[in-house]
């Protein structure tokens, strides 16, 4: 996932990267099951185009904004590398750290774009004293 | 230069208390930023393209999965996770998505084989919330 974030609103941005599906099936199976999920592909030029006004809502046009567009062209499309800005330990005690709720709290206000979180469970994992030397700071989560 | 926890009242093993000591985080970590919206995209790649997915809203266009994050939620990623699973019914989730790939080996998908619930059953099964937040919240490492 490649978190987006704007200092100037309070919205979130995530890019999932998915294997390319085959549409047809998958609407099909949604049409099948009685599920209002109809999907479609479009590329970027696609969605930004006033032509496609008609079948591309008007508030996603108005969300590629020279910023994010930018940012899309460079880190989605040419999938160049994020630039690491930070690097965390986040050393879980009495939890595992595929615990789901750990992440999706630290992840949901804490993380932010171009930083590394390492996830330890502790004491079976910590981080060793070459890693501790990269850090710029630890998360202790009991 | 200050240690951050996010929790207290527990007895600290001397070994993380010495983590704690000796290492600690800068000022920029505790700067947290309450999301009240997200949008979330998914795209893929084919010949050297990028595409998006977008799904119909009720109006007939086409756009990226977004909301805002509910008063019942903990975080916007948890509130991003039940908007998946409301429009989807658990159906993008990673494990399903593997098998409408297009270059997937699985010519048919029938309901047995995906973690799938009907929307009349959505109140009864909410641990099937826990596949669409489980997937979210582990692509943020």
């Amino acid at each position: 996932m490649k978190p987006y974030q704007e200092d100037g609103n309070d919205d979130a941005y995530f890019f999932i990267e998915i294997p390319y599906l085959d549409l047809q099936k998958l609407n099909t199976f949604c049409e099948t099951h009685s599920l209002k999920l109809r999907l479609k592909y479009a590329t970027q030029s696609e969605i930004i185009s006033s032509e496609s006004l008609e079948v591309i809502s008007a508030s996603l046009q108005q969300l590629f904004t020279p910023s994010l567009t930018s940012y899309v062209d460079k880190f989605i499309q040419r999938a160049e590398p994020i630039p690491i800005t930070a690097r965390y330990a986040v050393v879980c005690i009495m939890t595992t750290p595929t615990n789901y709720r750990t992440m999706g709290l630290l992840g949901s206000y804490y993380k932010k774009h171009g930083e590394e979180w390492k996830f330890y469970r502790f004491p079976s994992e910590e981080p060793s004293e070459a890693d501790l030397s990269q850090l710029d700071g630890n998360i202790l989560k009991f | 230069m200050y240690l951050f926890l996010l929790a207290q009242n527990f007895l600290i093993p001397s070994s993380i208390n010495n983590l704690m000591q000796i290492h600690q985080s800068p000022n920029s970590l505790s700067q947290f930023k309450l999301f009240q919206k997200f949008h979330l995209f998914y795209y893929s790649r084919k010949d050297d393209q990028t595409f998006f997915l977008l799904r119909q809203k009720k109006s007939g266009s086409f756009s990226e999965i977004k909301g805002h994050l509910q008063l019942h939620d903990p975080g916007i990623l948890f509130s991003a996770g039940r908007k998946i699973m409301e429009l989807s019914s658990g159906l993008l989730t990673k494990q399903n998505l593997e098998f409408f790939a297009e270059n997937s080996p699985h010519s048919t998908v029938n309901r047995d084989m995906l973690q799938f619930c009907k929307k009349k059953q959505q109140m009864v099964l909410k641990s099937f919330l826990l596949p669409c937040i489980n997937f979210l919240c582990s692509l943020v490492c």
